[in-house]
Parts: C-alpha cells; structure tokens; sequence
C-alpha cells in the first residue's frame, strides 16, 4: 500500500508543471525548470518539434523503468508475506 | 477503537487544529483577499479582516475582465467541459472495468499497461496531441479537452471501477444468466445498481481532475474557450497584478469541489474503503 502511495506520489512530482509555470516560470536563471517544463519551453516556445518528442520518449522509458523498479519490489514484497 | 484518556485527547485536538491551521489558512487568505481593496493587499500590518465587504472583485472577475473574456466564459467552459469528461470517462470506463473484471480481456498485463498510461507525463503527450487536433481542426474547442482529458482520466476510473468488479461476487451475475439476462443486462441491471457508490465516488474525482486540469487547457485552446484554471495566469499582467480578482475566481474554482464532496461525503468514504486501491 505504501509502495503504490509512493509511486503514484513520485510520478506525480516527476510531472510537476503548473505551479512551476504560475509560480516561478522556471526560474530565476532555470533552477526550478522541472522536466515537464522543459518540454513545453522547448517544444511550445521553441518549436522543435523533434528535439520534445526525442524528450518525451525519453521520459517514458524512465517512467518504466521506475515503475518496474517499483512492482519488481512489490512482487517480492508479496512473494514473501 | 482504543479510548484515548483526557490529556490524550486534548494532545490530539493540539495537533489537529495547527494541521488545519497551517492548511486552511492559504485558503482562508485566498478568500479574504478576494474582498479586499487595492491597498489592501499588501499593505503592512496585513489587513485580515476586509474594511468592507464589497463584492466588487467577484463582478470585475466576471463580467469586465481586462481582455475582454471574462470569468463567466472561464465558468461555462470549466463546466462544459468537467462534465462531460466525467460524462465519457464513467461510459467507457465502467465498460472497460467490467470486462477486464469478468472477462479477463487481454491477459494480466492488459489492466496495467491502461494503468502505465497513468504514469505518462501529459506534457509528453501534449505535442502530439497538438499536432494531431490541428489536423483534425479541433484546436481551441471543447472537444480538444474533452477528449484530451477524457483520455487522461481513463485509466483511473478503469483502476477504481475494476476494484469494485472484483469485489461483487459473481454469484449474483450468474444467477441473472441463468434466469435469461444478456451479458448487457447483467451489466446493466445487476453490477452497476450494486455499484452505485463507487460510481459516484469515481465520477466526483474524474470531475474535479477534469476540474483542475491546467496544462491541456493552456496548450490546446486559446481564445474560444478558456477554462477557470487558464484565466487566473492571464490575470498576472505585465505591469499589474489584479491579486483580487484572482483570488475571487480562486474562491469561485474552488466551491464545486467542496460543495460535491460534502454532498457525498458518505459515497466517498464508502467507495474508497469498499473497493478501489489495494496493494
């Protein structure tokens, strides 16, 4: 229960973007840019198309991976008890 | 439950006031802030209680915005869209949930491959969803965050209806076969009746994150339809901070969650406990 409370939790930290957007607007300089954020800068200001979907596939194969990470550990978990 | 003692009580009721204070206060704030006069706002020693209660805020929100599209548009389209993304979700999402309960469809992996779409980061899937509604010429109109939203809701519901699925014993559909039901009138008359509790729970969170839904609305529309969530940035100018007015459309934003989850507190608590996540 806690491993699940704390995956959808870390996902959803990873996917931070509208109180970057209204409260900082990435900066100052770029420290508060979180990935998601960087995304949109890069592929809605900027407009490279490829270089955001390069991105946003990169993202997803980390999202497996952590997720992965997670059940592999909550299978485990499960096998024992 | 353990009876607590008296001093334990007391110990508790601390603890429980400064969470609350410390939760409540941004909104307290918020709320006030929505009543106050321009010098109001920052003015030192901060002004708590408003010198009057005028709406004046509420009706410059609504009705003479700085850009000529004001709170009630923000208002129509938030709800347009809220509900029939909640609307669309419950349909397809309480079909999907169904058969992925009984029917086992498409293996064990199915069910958590719909829930990895979850973990998608929207943002990744916002420029393709651009580029294919600008084809579709559904750019700036409800259907773009309708179905956006719709998508982006789906799993959920599916996770949360499924738990409930799993919880009915099949006992009770199989007796309605038995007795001549179709597989539609199963679903139908017998697991969804059952299930009423969960289905409002699921389509009160389906609303409100269709709700509070920000980076679809900012991306996919621009003029024709803006929700609540996409005017208060617009408020935040370049030389003037209209802090008021964001906060009384804040206020307003905030009513339809609080008010729904009063109005079925009882199903909630109910359909979280009853079904739902379980590890």
């Amino acid at each position: 229960m806690i491993i699940i409370g704390v995956l959808i939790r870390a996902m959803d930290a990873f996917k931070l973007f509208d109180i970057v957007y209204l409260v900082t607007g990435g900066g100052p300089g770029n420290v508060t840019e979180t990935i998601s954020f960087y995304t949109y800068l890069q592929g809605f200001k900027f407009f490279s198309l490829g270089y955001t979907a390069a991105m946003a596939f990169i993202q997803l194969i980390i999202i497996t991976l952590v997720a992965r990470f997670f059940l592999g550990f909550q299978k485990r978990q499960r096998g024992e008890t | 439950m353990r009876r607590m003692s008296y001093p334990q009580k007391i110990a508790a009721g601390i603890v429980l006031i400064v969470a609350l204070v410390l939760f409540l206060f941004p909104v307290v704030w918020m709320f006030l802030t929505s009543f106050k006069s321009e010098s109001e706002y920052f003015s030192y020693p901060p002004v708590f209680i408003p010198r009057d209660f005028s709406p004046r805020n509420y009706i410059n929100a609504m009705a003479l915005p700085p850009d000529g599209r004001g709170g009630i548009q923000g208002l129509r389209d938030s709800l347009i869209i809220g509900l029939s993304t909640t609307a669309f979700s419950m349909v397809i999402g309480s079909l999907a949930a169904y058969s992925l309960s009984r029917f086992k469809t498409g293996g064990e992996n199915f069910s958590f491959w719909i829930l990895s779409t979850r973990m998608f980061p929207p943002v990744a899937a916002a420029l393709p969803l651009f580029l294919i509604f600008k084809q579709l010429k559904l750019l700036d109109t409800h259907w773009a965050l309708i179905i956006a939203n719709t998508v982006f809701n789906l799993p959920f519901v599916i996770w949360m209806l499924k738990g409930f699925f799993d919880d009915l014993s099949p006992e009770m559909e199989e007796a309605a076969l038995i007795d001549g039901c179709t597989h539609w009138g199963v679903f139908a008359r017998v697991a969804l009746p059952l299930i009423t509790p969960g289905l409002v729970a699921t389509s009160l969170f389906s609303f409100i994150f269709a709700w509070n839904e920000f980076m679809f609305a900012l991306l996919l529309t621009r003029r024709s339809v803006r929700t609540l969530t996409v005017i208060v940035p617009s408020l935040v100018g370049g030389h003037e901070i209209l802090w008021g007015e964001i906060a009384a459309i804040g206020t307003i934003a905030i009513i339809p969650g609080i008010v729904l989850s009063i109005l079925f507190q009882r199903f909630l608590v109910r359909g979280l406990t009853m079904g739902a996540v379980k590890g």
